[in-house]
């Protein structure tokens, strides 16, 4: 269930609690999907930000980490599909880090459901959108990341 | 396949002064050029390592000590640089050390071919900080660090030249059990006798193991209640001072300087402000958390449980504890084990097509 | 506050380039300018119209002139799809590509917002993240390397020998080397091609017709000053990449190592061996191909001394052809398509592209040549003729009389003095069979013997067949920079597109070797040797095998030991050896850990500065 539509008239009006996702997404697959939802339309949370990356094997978990860390709820890692990678393998390598932060995040007693890896090709706008706004109602499900409240981290 | 020698303890002597004799001969007989070994400082205050060249500077030789120095991997790091040491050197580190090294030779940090890796049976290590008070003590009342109570390999692998047994061994014995054709040449090389494996020897490795097993099982599990769960982790690093001693002694943090000595992640004076200012109170110094977890998701996959990360943070942060509750479960989701085998590549250079851990 | 010391940042100029109807309907961009405009954060933002037509790049170079930007941030097109002009432009007005930012607030911001607040707080995100990011954008340039201006042209056929004498009329020196010991490739072997110019009664080819429009003649590339053709030679390494390939040539005197700048791969195709399809009875002498049968026909027209063009008004004067096995007269010649081609078992899975065209040619030339009343016929599956003129030659074939049997042929035996092909007719409700005097069997274009080799060799992917898939469809680039496949060797096509695709790359050469230095637009991962420790991980990570160990020297300790070297030539900026090292000692300018961080703060936790 979304909280959308609640946004109050201009700033300075309480605004129920919407989100933020922080998006890194491949320039040749997924931030093109995205290019292509948007060019279509198709609607998602405005509180999704993309980042470009050249490569999802280019993203450190670090970032990802530091995403969540800086007050994202949840962080998209959008890749090629599996065979289809620019550079070959960098997805699949990216499917192995992610694998482990996975388990990490959820060993120190963060929702590993914060942290996505997608496969999104330059096609498939839809999915693009479609994704987001999934990731977005599991956040909402969720609720604010613990973390962005924590004041001494 | 293994061998087994027999090095009979002799002239009253117990199996700590066998051990010392052993490395005696090498250096004298010139099985080696020179030994890495745990030393006691003069009366029993601490152990260190030290390298040595001649035989006669042994003396205070302590290779079963039950306390395990920092930097003993990174010392053959050093040693064995091009330029760096004697061509061959007899390291003797505890099994946890070994498997370090072997994720260490993997990444290109020791040379392997310099060094013949001897390993005791480790019953498990005190802080370098009790030594001095407990070195008499008995058995049962050695304070262990956490880190050897849930050991799963007190035992070295056949990544070892040669294992300085005491498990399965007779009382007056030390039996080495050589694991390659290096360490075998090694035995023989100093005159230890070569005997049949004893199949005592198998039975109570095994039994140690899975003492190893079962004891980390019930601590992967308390763990994942508190941490996983329970909600301990911020908390548990609110003593954090950015120290960075943990990353420091890890054995497998190869890094020459530590992404968190840059720029990157320590926001400069200007920016500092700025970030107080947006979150409104900003812990400083920063991005303790993100080092933690940064440091675990870089280092997680190679980590071998030494623990020398806990035993060097000065504020007594339970890092051991916390990782019992993923190191084992992220090495399994690649079937990999750190330390286990050099001819086993770390697992994020390599990826099977269909593989899939959703 | 007193005394705290101001962070320096770069003076960033924020266009906002009005263009898009949508975005200017959501977002109020005086508004928006006027947000960001800031002193203390040292950014000017402008609204512009003229950033949206051919003024363009003098608008932009006026700004920057005017407030002395030291970075740009551009808020509406994708980087996708106008990164590339906007850092034109920006370099034009001094700004290295690494101080430019293109935010797609067109395609990912506008139509998201439900309120216009809403819609201009999220493009201040957008904007901002970006600002923090090429606050810390490098200074420097796109990288060069030395381009060598010699090109390699493997293969000596129509496609090979036109990039060659193009290659060399533009100013290259060329390599042609070809492993048989002559030029042409397979044109040589043919007497005629169609459709035919008709431009001679004896029909056209490479070697005897000088007026050919659509291929090169070999004479004119063995003396073509620049071009250096070595025949029964084949390249047995390659390495480097674009502007330094170093190859080594097996040559019939030894071996011979070249340094060229770019390499032609122009190996072509054979003809499909029927002999593996034992139920189309191959070794029966009746049993022809359509090479075997081009051979024939030009034998009886040598012999008969008259026409046989395929022209009009054809006269039965040429001494008709004969069976091989009695030297007979045949009464029916049957033409079975697609033999080793469209077949997952033999041969390629793709369609030979020549071979409907080449058939109806020939059996029209029967028709018009062979005593009337010959039966000549068709079996196919689709007739395709993927070439201009094509359809004027199937019609003229129909009228002539050629029957057209849609329909597959399973199998061909020999019965009594002839032969019978069974098979189905589209049209019948059951198998078939008809009587055949000579079966010819239209056999289909395979890649040369060698191309999966050579492929690993130049890092140029392989499709099923044996096919070089130099050119990636779906991104829009080479895979290999440097690498061209031309004609067949990229897929079956017919004589004058082989010979326009020589052409082309031609010239695509040209254009990317045109500087004795040669800009490496993506930027290339560097190596902080200070910081390395030789572990190895980028290079495990590494797809196109751009990182090695090399002994070095570190400048930390003053020691010599292995440390990561990158080929910039090979180097694709993926990243994927920054995410390997676990200290980024290995970077991409332009996707540093700083700016990515910076880029992340605001991304994720930014509230826009009120005001």
């Amino acid at each position: 269930m979304s909280t959308k539509g609640k946004a109050g008239k201009g700033e300075g009006i309480a605004k129920e609690w919407r989100p933020r996702i922080v998006g890194f997404l491949c320039t040749w697959c997924s931030y093109t999907g995205a290019d292509l939802a948007g060019v279509s339309r198709l609607q998602y949370t405005p509180e999704f930000i993309p980042i470009r990356v050249m490569c999802s094997g280019a993203v450190d978990p670090a970032y990802v980490i530091k995403a969540l860390l800086e007050g994202a709820d949840g962080v998209l890692v959008g890749g090629c599909h599996p065979g289809d990678c620019h550079y070959l393998t960098g997805n699949y390598k990216a499917r192995r880090r992610f694998a482990v932060l996975g388990e990490l995040l959820e060993g120190m007693g963060i929702d590993p459901r914060r942290v996505r890896l997608e496969w999104i090709s330059a096609s498939e706008g839809g999915k693009f959108a479609q994704t987001v706004r999934d990731m977005e109602r599991q956040l909402i499900e969720l609720g604010p990341n613990p973390l962005a409240k924590e004041e001494l981290l | 396949m293994d061998y087994a020698f027999r090095w009979e303890l002799k002239g009253g002597e117990d199996r700590q002064g066998a051990a010392r004799r052993l490395l005696h001969e090498a250096l004298r007989r010139g099985a080696v050029a020179a030994v890495l070994y745990p030393a006691e400082a003069r009366g029993g205050a601490g152990v260190a390592y030290a390298l040595s060249t001649r035989p006669e500077h042994l003396g205070s030789a302590v290779p079963l000590a039950r306390a395990m120095p920092q930097f003993g991997p990174q010392n053959l790091v050093r040693a064995t640089e091009p330029g760096g040491g004697p061509i061959a050197i007899a390291a003797v580190l505890k099994p946890c050390e070994v498997r370090a090294v072997v994720e260490l030779v993997k990444l290109k940090q020791v040379d392997r071919s310099r060094v013949i890796l001897i390993s005791p049976d480790c019953p498990g290590t005190v802080e370098l900080g009790d030594y001095a008070r407990t070195r008499d003590e008995s058995e049962e009342a050695l304070p262990l660090r956490l880190a050897c109570r849930i050991c799963r390999r007190p035992v070295g692998g056949d990544t070892v030249d040669v294992s300085l047994g005491t498990l399965g061994a007779r009382h007056d014995e030390l039996l080495l059990v050589a694991r390659t054709d290096r360490g075998r040449a090694f035995c023989e090389s100093i005159g230890a006798q070569a005997v049949e494996v004893p199949p005592a020897r198998a039975e109570a490795v095994a039994r140690a193991l899975a003492a190893g097993e079962a004891a980390y099982a019930v601590q992967e599990a308390a763990s994942r209640e508190r941490y996983a769960k329970g909600g301990a982790f911020v908390p548990a690093l609110s003593t954090c001072i950015k120290c960075m001693n943990c990353m420091n002694v890890c054995p497998v943090c190869y890094c020459k300087e530590c992404l968190f000595y840059t720029d990157a992640f320590n926001p400069t004076a200007g920016s500092l402000a700025d970030k107080a200012k947006r979150r409104g109170v900003l812990r400083v110094p920063t991005e303790t958390v993100q080092f933690h977890l940064t440091r675990m998701a870089h280092v997680m996959t190679a980590c071998v449980m030494c623990g020398q990360c806990e035993s060097a943070c000065p504020t007594g942060i339970p890092l051991v504890e916390m990782y019992a509750g993923i190191n084992k479960r992220i090495q399994d989701l690649f079937g990999y084990e750190s330390g286990r085998s050099v001819e086993e590549a770390p697992p994020f250079t390599e990826f099977r097509e269909d593989e899939d851990f959703s | 506050m007193p005394g705290l010391k101001r962070r320096e940042r770069l003076l960033k100029l924020v266009l906002l380039p009005p263009c898009d109807d949508a975005f200017k309907a959501a977002v109020d961009l005086g508004e928006l300018a006027r947000q960001l405009d800031s002193p203390d954060e040292a950014t000017i933002a402008v609204v512009d119209d003229r950033l949206c037509g051919p003024g363009m790049d003098a608008a932009v170079a006026e700004h920057v002139k005017r407030t002395r930007a030291e970075a740009i941030v551009v808020g509406g097109p994708s980087p996708r799809t106008h990164g590339e002009a906007w850092r034109r432009a920006a370099s034009g007005a001094g700004i290295p590509a690494g101080r430019v930012e293109v935010v797609p607030l067109w395609t990912q911001c506008a139509h998201l917002a439900a309120t216009p607040a809403a819609a201009l707080r999220r493009a201040r995100i957008m904007l901002e993240a970006a600002m923090a990011r090429v606050d810390l954008g490098p200074e420097a340039s796109a990288r060069t390397v030395e381009a060598s201006q010699s090109v390699l042209v493997i293969g000596g056929g129509v496609a090979g020998m036109q990039a060659a004498v193009d290659l060399g009329d533009l100013g290259h020196r060329v390599f042609l080397v070809e492993r048989s010991d002559a030029l042409g490739g397979r044109t040589v072997a043919l007497s005629r091609t169609f459709p035919t110019q008709e431009c001679k009664p004896d029909g056209c080819c490479p070697e005897s017709c000088r007026d050919c429009i659509f291929t090169p003649k070999p004479d004119i590339v063995l003396s073509h000053p620049r071009v250096e053709v070595m025949l029964g030679t084949e390249p047995s390494s390659i390495e480097g990449g674009i502007g330094g390939y170093r190859a080594t040539l097996r040559t019939p005197k030894g071996d011979r190592t070249i340094e060229v700048g770019a390499v032609v791969v122009a190996t072509g195709t054979v003809l499909f061996d029927p002999a593996e399809m034992a139920e189309l009875s191959p070794g029966h002498p009746d049993v022809v191909t359509t090479l075997e049968l081009e051979r024939m026909l030009d034998a009886a027209k040598r012999a008969g001394g008259g026409s046989g063009g395929s022209g009009g008004g054809g006269s039965v004067t040429a001494t008709p052809l004969t069976r091989p096995s009695d030297g007979r007269v045949p009464r029916s010649v049957h033409f079975l398509q697609c033999v080793g081609s469209r077949d997952a078992h033999h041969g390629t899975r793709e369609c030979s592209i020549v071979c409907c065209t080449y058939a109806v040619g020939q059996a029209l030339e029967l028709k018009r040549t062979m005593p009337p009343g010959t039966e000549v016929a068709i079996h196919y599956m689709d007739m395709r003729g993927p070439y201009r003129g094509f359809e004027r030659l199937y019609q003229e074939a129909q009228e002539a009389g050629v029957l057209f049997l849609r329909g597959r042929v399973a199998q061909v035996e020999p019965f009594h003095d002839h032969l019978v092909i069974e098979g189905e007719e589209t049209h019948a409700d059951e198998p078939t069979s008809w009587d055949a005097d000579l079966v010819v069997l239209t056999v289909g274009q395979l890649p040369a013997p060698g191309s999966v080799a050579l492929g690993g060799m130049l890092g140029v992917p392989v499709d099923e067949d044996g096919h070089l898939m130099e050119y990636n469809a779906h991104w829009g680039v080479l895979e290999r920079r440097g690498v061209y496949v031309v004609g067949c060797a990229a897929g079956p096509r017919g004589i004058r597109y082989s010979v326009r695709d020589g052409r082309e790359a031609a010239l695509a050469i040209h254009v990317a070797l045109r500087h004795a230095r040669l800009e490496l637009g993506e930027g290339v991962a560097e190596v902080d040797e200070g910081r390395c420790t030789g572990c190895g991980q980028c290079m495990e990570a590494c797809e196109y095998d751009a990182i090695d160990l090399e002994a070095r020297t570190d400048p930390r300790t003053g020691r010599r030991r292995q440390l990561a070297v990158v080929d910039e030539r090979l180097c694709r900026a993926c990243g994927g050896c920054v995410t390997a090292c676990p200290s980024t000692a290995i970077s991409i300018p332009g996707f540093s850990d700083g700016q990515m961080v910076r880029q992340i703060e605001v991304s994720a936790g930014e509230r826009p500065r009120e005001g």
